[in-house]
């Protein structure tokens, strides 16, 4: 014999499943970036001077012009790539794991 | 993080009203249609699907990344759209596209602003005083994506209040979680970020639960897509609808 479970006892404090929540959150996030809107009570270059910052960074793999796959670094990681360090691509080929740099320029 | 390496914009004043000089003779040379992150609102998208002869479900499928917000770039970090003749989409470009070098911001007031930027050491357009910020965005056909853009932006504000409410009644309960990886926590790029940002996808089954005949005209199809926004976050989020999808679903059960 089963019992059901009523989804309000998984439900959030406001009343909502977290199912909806996250619905909502995944929602309003896309909708935000799309329109440029941060958190509620702010607004997308809201200061006077507006410095031009780098949001995110990811690796792109490619098969001639056909995006394969986007793997986004952590923004610690691409924090610290800002301060001038170096990329480089690990692999495992011939039984060893051999290493190469990107070369890459900020400017 | 803020770049300041020379050569790039360190920095944009937002001090231009649409009444402001300002005037931007483009000359083609694509230097703005290289290492941009050019996001698209469900409007925008649109527009470019039909210029496709696409639905918008395939346009995001081909064109996007992101979950569906950003426009996919080629290896050499160009526009996916970028031909050797230049802007493979000009009728339909997105708004962002039209308004360079300019941008836009609203405050909380509602009050808009714009800002030139600075120009790319390469680009070969030409900035002035000729005209007005408002000839400007009247010649680029800027409009229609402002006039939908609000739009779109009252039923975000509707979802973020929405948000709000649950973040305030969160604090009071201690929720244990797991500190996740940002990058594994990514929507992929084949998935999108909601369903609710595919307007032919969304309209179709609005219209299809109310027997309507689903519109054809872009305006129409924006202003059904909105309604169901709108009606999902009035109805999915009430006690009633989920008791009654409680039951509807435990009907169905064998």
């Amino acid at each position: 014999m089963t019992s059901k479970k009523a989804p309000a006892r998984k439900s959030h404090p406001s009343g909502m499943s977290r199912r909806e929540a996250v619905k909502l959150a995944a929602t309003g996030a896309a909708f935000g970036s799309i329109l440029a809107f941060a958190v509620p009570g702010r607004e997308a270059g809201g200061a006077e001077r507006m410095s031009i910052k780098v949001e995110r960074m990811a690796f792109k793999l490619y098969r001639k012009e056909i995006l394969l796959q986007t793997i986004a670094l952590p923004d610690t990681v691409a924090e610290e790539l800002m301060g001038g360090n170096r990329i480089a691509l690990k692999f495992y080929r011939n039984n060893v794991w051999q290493e190469r740099d990107i070369p890459f320029d900020w400017a | 993080m803020t770049m300041d390496e020379p050569g790039l914009p360190s920095a944009l004043i937002f001090d231009l009203g649409r009444d402001s000089p300002f005037s931007f003779k483009c000359q083609v040379c694509s230097t703005c249609c290289y290492g941009k992150f050019i996001r698209i609102s469900p409007y925008e998208a649109l527009r470019l699907a039909r210029y496709f002869g696409l639905t918008t479900t395939e346009f995001y499928a081909q064109y996007t990344e992101e979950g569906g917000t950003v426009l996919r770039v080629k290896p050499d970090a160009s526009c996916i759209f970028l031909t050797p003749k230049g802007c493979s989409v000009h009728p339909d470009r997105p708004l962002v596209c039209r308004l360079y070098p300019l941008g836009q911001i609203v405050d909380k007031e509602g009050k808009e602003r714009f800002g030139s930027m600075p120009a790319h050491p390469d680009c070969l357009g030409v900035a002035g005083a000729d005209g007005t910020v408002e000839a400007y965005l009247e010649s680029q056909g800027a409009e229609a994506y402002f006039y939908f853009d609000k739009m779109y932006a009252a039923a975000y504000k509707q979802m973020a209040a929405k948000l709000d409410s649950i973040g305030r009644k969160s604090k009071t309960r201690k929720v244990r979680r797991k500190k996740k990886n940002n990058s594994r926590n990514r929507a992929s790029s084949d998935c999108l970020g909601s369903p609710w940002l595919d307007i032919d996808a969304a309209v179709a089954t609005y219209c299809a639960e109310r027997s309507l005949r689903k519109p054809d005209d872009l305006e129409s199809l924006v202003k059904v897509h909105l309604a169901a926004v709108e009606d999902w976050l009035a109805r999915s989020f009430s006690q009633k609808s989920r008791r009654q999808d409680f039951r509807r679903k435990n009907t169905s059960r064998p």
